[in-house]
């Protein structure tokens, strides 16, 4: 009560102040090499009256001749300033500065000092951004933004990655966030073929209300990015940095036992069920035709480790910058952990940008090319499902099921080497993956071209207009290509055929136009209030088209052209457009830079629903309280700064892909038969009565500083409810369908972030250490699925195990197959083989999206040196691993050596009575009657096997860097500065004792389910790498 | 002026919502067809030929359990199969392929009875009995009435297998009323008609034939009216000639005929199959029995040349057993005659084997021993074989399984097992009905895969993993299924 009662005497106070005896004071605030300072404050002394400057560092106040000016900004010494003729102009010196005062790009790339704003945001700047050298933008972000989950879910190399601002809003819909470069939104993919060195700063805008004004896009967030523009003074910047990436997690492999079944030594097998290891000389494969044999010591070697080669990334940058213009160049040459796996990143960036008079035209272009050569996994797994071993499907159980005394590494000279001759190697059932790394290749080129025109016309000093043009346009052309083998009489006798020639060229290219006007006012009332509003339209249109043709027999070796084939031509011609209108406003008013309310609203139009369902409005309201500017005497020694903001809003969202509105018929594989087509109902059925995903979304935070800024704390607590979930409700298929298409389920987030800043936490002389950390806590909860439905499973991978959405569960949980037990939870075996078996319906486990996502950043700084760390914890979810029941298949796994492979009694364990059935005898003598049985076979399909938590301590980041005295070293040069650092990302990744198979962030989909590994992805790296950058 | 600037300002408005919408409508599907553009000609192509894949090609398993085939040395045990422990996830795509099947001949029935295109949709009932009949003879109660109605039953309910059973008696009969009323099929749709061409007459000999073949599934089914079905076959009598299903099959990948590319020849000339190989039992029966001839044209000979057929005892686990190429594929020469063969979906062999039970159980009228004969010389020349090979093999002595036993009982069981042999690699999901059925082959072995233990051959499926998922109170509904102990409805002893 007493806050209002003091927010009140603050009103009566503004109607005292207005009539004093003032004049208008004007005046400019620039640095030390003239760039103008936004949003200084100032302030006159003695008085409470104060004012922010603009974004050019310009600004009026009140005050009288002679008068004290106080100048304070972000980064900046304060500085004061007596008024002479009516004008006040100050240069600010770089310093400690007041961290508040910081500007922020929000909306429309509108700039704003955060004091006003109502919602979290997040600034990194280039330095915290590329301290890590990170190839890429997204990684670069990793464990810096409290509430941003960024996970690299393979590493190839491509660093694919998904990420999440504040968990989820959509179960089966994009939760990426948006991304805005230079105030256009592009795909969020981009964020992972930027340059990291273009990047002037990034601020992240976290929840749906921080971006209202930009729609369904945004309620995922919003990433700003912006590039370098401009520099003072002539400025170029030459990087150059080598990173080695080696793998540092495997899984983990017995060697105990060799090739073979049921304890009998096969020499062709790769099921590892044979004696144990002796260290006697023994044959492996068949022998040749002439009679030649293969020997090898039955010893464990490391050869399956030794399969990978050591990456290398080079990359180098070169760009130039002056006032209004920015030119850059970029390559970066990626040789994956994967032999043979290329790819190489070459792009160049020019901003520019004109003034004249009230109109100001900015242009951005980026055009990036990157030219790749990789291993084509899924058409291996293509050829053999042709040969009904699907199992041996991706590269990973090639290399991770060959027993251990088998000379993998021996096998590279695949041509020559008769051993590693397609139809002589060891294995009858899986290949040489030297081999088959060179028959599958998939090789293409990416382009991707950004421009974008930006027009602002300032028609007077508190209104302007601004006319945005985009265009984004993607082009990935490759062909994939099976080199083809021939089979000869001896491969034939050992069950091996013919792997057919064949190519696939693809020509897939996207565009995506927008085309934005806004108006925008910025007028003060009075020296207090501060009225803001902006009317916009947004206009998209996004098309893509492929092309993809292909030959399924080549018949000239080497002619990889589709046109020299038997058969018919196979291909398709998919094309997708989408189209997208909006209107929308906002209005804010702001009470002497301390008490600021926006409301927003935003109706959108979109081509992917029905007439009817199409077009959905939706408000949005935030507010901002300076509590140490308001209230008189708050500030002091102890608090710097004290903020509170709030913030609520709505967001439809039709996220979906278009023609989702009515079910679809196909020709079945093999149709046409010439003149005969046939056609089949699609397996999903669409509903024309789909309506937008519904977000409601409440924010409130705090942000305080002490002790001058050393000490700030931000805490946010949110919560989201999210309506009208689109998802496919999976199916009986005896309903004609296996997934219906609709709205249904409901589910509310809960979380908090917070963050933390001591800078610096000791200073001494010439330096001082500094830490950051930020905790993001994330719960959410299904509150409702679907008529006569608790759960919905979305997908991932298998029957077995599977991402589901479960009524009063998070979203989302694993279900998955579990040995079937007795009602205390004791699993049930067979009386007479000892044996248990999978219940076929499925158990409920843990999440699969992390509970506490933590980040811990110390950094320690002294004369140039300057040395930083990075920690990232995730915990409480789980994660399914693909390749385990392989490994339990083959005998690789190191579960399947327990007991040294004697026959066991299964542990608590019960059979069932004969004398009364339903009741159970605990079992404690009857034990598994084939191990090797056992292993190969029901423990594959109970998927609670190869569920682990997800758990993870990573040392995500290490660097340090030093900033060479160029000048006193060699006086004066060209040179003007110089940096050398050495980096690590991914260091050391400490994982639960169970899992031992691999990254439990990896996953086979970038898309929302969760903690799914695959035998086709890469074990997780670590990256060591040094940097040189020059300025000249 | 006030009034000519708002009209303008309307007319700008209501210009901008027209040109909007306009802008907007760009979500007609230029990928696929929906269901408006889909007629019913268009479904019978593909149905007719997913059918013939289907039976022709999914029933390898069932063949291996069935004494025809065995698992080459070329590849691990499957416990899971071999020791008959059925789960929800063994075969679990036999439940969706029928299904997804069905739904699309549901979708053509519902067409055609719109349009009146009677020719569709009795084509669409009677290939319905087919496919549910494979449903109720692998899971017995399965989802009918509440099947393929999206719309109102999300979770469609089981009906009882005897039930759906009656049902698809009443299909037969709508169906051949349906075509006694057809004259005439448009030359334009006979080509879509892969099977008969259009052939009206061919199809109520099919209706005749499926019905029979229906009622025989229920002789053990007490209360069941043999003759009141048998009165309602027509003058067109059954299936004299095989019906083939042919759209154009070709040596292309994915074109082939379903047999040659899931059994012989891959695309490229490459070898299909090198799991599936001859089963000792069979080849026992066929070799000990004065019968190397039709052997021979099951199967090809090791390394497809030269004359030794070796086998395999289902289920063994040895090390070192023959590899696929050192022995006899499933693939012989009178089942895999080229990649552009026709498929067959009802033969001439299995159409005379059930008149011939049917004229043994009194069912129909005629000379029991005769149309027996019948049966088997139809096998020989089916297979490429004379009608006098046929004779000398009828006509030794001493050889039981072609001796003309005295009692019905005993006819049934020699007419069973000749239709056994006459349908190897054919139609290998029969020899497992008539296991359950009649009880033959009488002396087939069981497997010998160690962890067998006590189980017999499976008595059918379990319910697949998605029902348990996603349709789980009406699966539950059905109690505890073990395939080791519950019966199809019609296998009740």
């Amino acid at each position: 009560m007493r806050k209002i009662l003091l927010l009140l005497a603050m009103f009566m106070g503004f109607s005292f102040l207005a009539f004093s005896q003032t004049r208008t004071v004007t005046g400019t605030v620039v640095d030390e090499e003239a760039n103008p300072v936004p949003f200084a404050s100032i302030t006159v002394k003695g008085t409470s009256i104060g004012v922010s400057a603009d974004a050019d560092g310009k600004f009026t106040i009140a005050a009288n001749e002679g008068a004290v000016l106080i100048f304070s900004a972000t980064g900046f010494d304060t500085q004061e300033v007596s008024v002479r003729n009516g004008v006040a102009n100050a240069v600010l010196r770089k310093g400690q500065g007041e961290l508040i005062e910081e500007v922020v790009v929000t909306a429309l790339g509108i700039q704003r000092p955060p004091k006003s704003l109502g919602y979290a945001t997040t600034k990194i700047d280039d330095k915290t951004l590329t301290q890590g050298k990170a190839v890429n933008v997204a990684n670069g972000l990793q464990g810096k933004v409290s509430g941003l989950n960024i996970t690299t879910i393979n590493s190839g190399v491509f660093e694919e990655v998904k990420i999440n601002l504040r968990g989820i809003r959509s179960l089966l819909g994009s939760n990426n966030p948006m991304l805005l470069l230079d105030g256009v939104p592009v795909p969020i993919s981009y964020l992972s073929s930027l340059n990291p060195n273009d990047i002037d700063n990034i601020n992240v805008l976290k929840g749906s209300s921080s971006a209202a004004i930009y729609g369904a896009d945004a309620r995922n967030g919003v990433i700003i990015v912006t590039t370098k523009k401009s520099s003072s003074r002539p400025v170029v910047t030459f990087s150059s940095s080598a990173q080695l990436t080696d793998i540092s997690f495997y899984p983990k492999f017995q060697t105990t036992f060799g090739s073979g079944g049921y304890g009998d030594y096969i020499p062709y097998e790769n099921w590892q069920w044979g004696p144990a290891f002796d260290g006697s000389m023994v044959m492996i494969g068949d022998p040749l035709p002439d009679g030649s044999t293969q020997m090898v010591p039955y010893t464990p070697n490391d050869s399956r480790k030794e399969f990978f080669n050591q990456g290398l990334t080079l990359q180098n940058d070169l760009s130039f910058a002056t006032n209004d213009f920015f030119v850059s160049l970029s390559d970066a040459n990626i040789k994956g952990i994967v032999p043979d796996d290329v790819n190489r990143r070459t792009g160049i960036r020019v901003n520019t940008g004109k003034e004249f008079g009230r109109v100001k035209i900015q242009a951005n272009m980026n055009y990036i090319q990157s030219n790749y050569d990789i291993f084509d996994d899924d058409a291996m797994g293509d050829y053999h499902a042709s040969q009904n071993v699907g199992l041996n499907n991706g590269l990973m159980n090639l290399i991770f099921n060959t027993p251990a005394h088998i000379p993998l590494t021996s096998y590279k000279d695949f041509e020559n080497n008769p051993w590693a001759q397609y139809n002589n190697y060891f294995n009858h059932y899986g290949l040489n993956p030297y081999f088959a790394l060179d028959n599958w290749r998939q090789k293409g080129r990416k382009q991707e071209f950004l421009g974008n025109l930006e027009l602002t016309l300032k028609a007077t000093d508190w209104l302007s207009f601004t006319y945005r043009a985009a265009i984004n346009s993607r082009s990935d052309v490759y062909s994939r290509i099976s080199k083809g083998e021939t089979v000869n009489a001896f491969g034939i006798s050992r069950g091996l055929a013919a792997i057919p020639a064949m190519s696939r060229e693809y020509s897939n290219s996207s565009m995506r136009l927008s085309s934005e006007i806004f108006g925008s006012v910025n007028k003060d009332f009075g020296d207090n209030f501060k009225f803001t509003a902006v009317a916009g339209n947004y206009i998209r249109s996004t098309e893509s088209r492929g092309v993809n043709v292909g030959a399924t027999n080549l018949i000239i070796p080497e002619l990889y052209n589709v046109a020299h084939r038997t058969g018919e031509l196979v291909g398709a011609s998919p094309l997708e457009q989408t189209r997208l209108v909006a209107m929308y406003a906002s209005a804010g008013l702001g009470y002497k830079g301390w008490a600021n309310i926006e409301f927003t609203g935003r109706n959108e139009w979109v081509s992917m629903l029905a007439d009817g369902n199409n077009s959905y409005f939706y408000p949005g309201v935030s507010a901002a309280f300076m509590a140490t500017d308001a209230i008189n005497g708050l500030k002091n020694d102890l608090l710097s700064f004290l903020k509170f903001r709030a913030a609520w809003n709505q967001v439809g969202s039709a996220d979906i892909a278009p023609y989702q509105l009515a079910s679809t018929f196909t020709q079945p594989t093999g149709f046409p038969f010439g003149s005969i087509p046939g056609y089949s109902a699609n397996n999903r059925a669409y509903t024309v009565n789909l309506k937008p995903e519904f977000l409601s979304s409440a924010e409130f935070g705090v942000e305080a500083g002490f002790h001058k800024n050393r000490i700030n704390i931000e805490a946010t607590y949110f919560v989201q409810q999210n309506d009208d979930q689109i998802i496919p409700i999976q199916l009986s298929t005896s309903t004609g369908y296996s997934s219906l298409y609709t709205n249904a389920a409901s589910f509310t987030n809960k979380g908090v972030e917070l963050d933390l800043r001591l800078t610096p936490v000791v200073k001494f002389r010439n330096g001082g250490v500094e830490f950051r950390a930020n905790a993001t806590y994330i719960d959410n909860k299904v509150t409702h699925v679907a008529e006569n439905l608790n759960e919905v499973g979305i997908g991932g991978f298998t029957d077995f195990a599977m991402n589901y959405v479960v009524k009063d569960m998070p979203a989302f949980v694993w279900k998955a197959v579990d040995w079937l037990r007795d009602d205390r939870g004791r699993v049930i075996i067979d009386a007479e083989t000892g044996r248990p078996s999978p219940n076929p319906i499925m158990s409920t486990y843990g999440r699969t999206q992390p509970l506490w996502i933590v980040g811990l950043t110390p950094s320690v700084h002294w004369k140039g040196f300057n040395l930083t760390a990075l920690f990232e914890y995730r915990a409480g979810h789980y994660a399914y691993h693909g390749i385990a029941p392989a490994m339990a298949w083959t005998g690789t796994s190191i579960y399947t050596a327990r007991n040294n492979r004697d026959a066991f009694v299964f542990p608590n364990s019960v059979y069932e009575d004969p004398n009364s059935p339903g009741s159970y005898i605990p079992n404690t003598n009857i034990a598994v009657n084939d191990v090797n049985d056992f292993y190969t076979g029901e423990y594959r399909d109970v998927a609670s096997n190869f569920l682990t938590s997800a758990a993870s301590w990573r040392f995500r980041e290490a660097s340090i860097s030093y900033t060479i005295p160029v000048q006193q070293l060699i006086g004066e040069t060209f040179i003007k500065g110089a940096n050398f650092s050495l980096t690590g990302r991914n260091l050391i990744l400490w994982l639960p004792k169970t899992n031992v198979y691999s990254d439990p962030d990896f996953n086979f989909t970038t898309a929302n389910t969760g903690g799914v590994g695959t035998s086709q992805i890469n074990p997780p790296v670590r990256t060591l790498g040094a940097n040189l950058t020059l300025t000249f | 002026m006030k009034k000519v600037v708002y009209i303008i300002l309307l007319a700008v408005m209501a210009s901008g919502f027209a040109g909007c919408k306009k802008f907007l409508d760009v979500n007609k599907n230029p990928n696929d067809p929906t269901d408006e553009s889909i007629t019913p000609n268009l479904i019978l192509s593909s149905s007719l030929h997913r059918m013939g894949s289907q039976m022709a090609i999914s029933y390898a398993a069932t063949g291996r359990w069935m004494g025809y085939w065995a698992r080459s040395g070329t590849y691990g045990p499957n416990p899971d199969e071999e020791a008959y422990r059925i789960t929800s996830t063994y075969e679990s795509n036999e439940w969706s392929t029928w299904f997804d099947i069905l739904n699309d001949l549901d979708v053509m029935e519902a067409k055609a009875t719109e349009l009146g295109e009677d020719f569709y949709t009795a084509a669409a009932k009677v290939l319905k009995t087919v496919g549910f009949m494979y449903l109720v003879d692998q899971y017995n109660n399965v989802p009918y009435t509440e099947a393929f109605d999206l719309n109102n039953q999300m979770f469609p309910k089981y009906d009882k297998g005897q039930d759906i059973y009656n049902d698809l008696f009443v299909q037969l009969d709508e169906a051949l009323s349906l075509f006694q009323g057809v004259t005439e099929i448009s030359s334009e749709n006979e080509q879509f008609d892969i099977m008969f061409g259009g052939d009206v007459t061919n199809w109520i000999e099919f209706v005749n034939t499926q019905r029979l073949k229906l009622a025989l599934r229920l002789v053990n089914v007490t209360g069941f009216d043999a003759a009141g079905q048998m009165a309602k076959i027509t003058n067109e009598g059954f299936l004299k000639v095989t019906a083939y299903v042919q759209p154009g099959y070709t040596k292309d990948l994915n074109k082939q005929n379903p047999f040659w590319n899931s059994f012989k020849d891959l695309y490229d000339g490459s070898v299909a199959d090198n799991f599936n190989r001859l089963n000792n039992y069979v080849k026992g029966k066929f070799q000990n029995n004065g019968d190397q001839a039709r052997l021979e044209r099951f199967f090809s000979p090791n390394g497809r040349s030269g004359t030794n057929y070796t086998g395999f005892n289902y289920g063994e686990v040895i090390s070192n057993a023959p590899s696929a190429s050192a022995s006899a594929d499933v693939a012989g020469p009178a089942l895999a005659k080229g990649p552009d063969q026709a498929q067959w979906f009802f033969t001439s062999v299995e159409s005379k084997f059930l008149q011939s039970e049917a004229i043994a159980r009194g069912w129909l009228t005629g000379n029991a021993e005769l149309s027996f004969r019948d049966a088997v010389t139809e096998s020989f020349t089916w297979l490429g074989l004379t009608a006098a090979q046929a004779t000398t093999y009828l006509d030794q002595t001493g050889v039981d399984i072609v001796e003309w036993p005295a009692t019905a009982a005993e006819q049934i069981i020699t007419i069973g097992m000749q239709k056994y042999l006459a349908l190897t690699g054919v139609n290998n999901f029969e020899a497992w009905v008539d296991y359950r059925r009649i009880g033959v082959p009488t002396d087939l072995p069981l497997s010998l895969h160690p962890s067998r233990g006590n189980n017999i051959i499976p008595l059918r499926l379990q319910y697949p993993q998605s029902e348990f998922s996603f349709n789980q109170n009406s699966v539950s509904a059905e109690g505890t299924i073990d395939p080791q102990s519950s019966r199809i409805f019609w296998d009740v002893n």
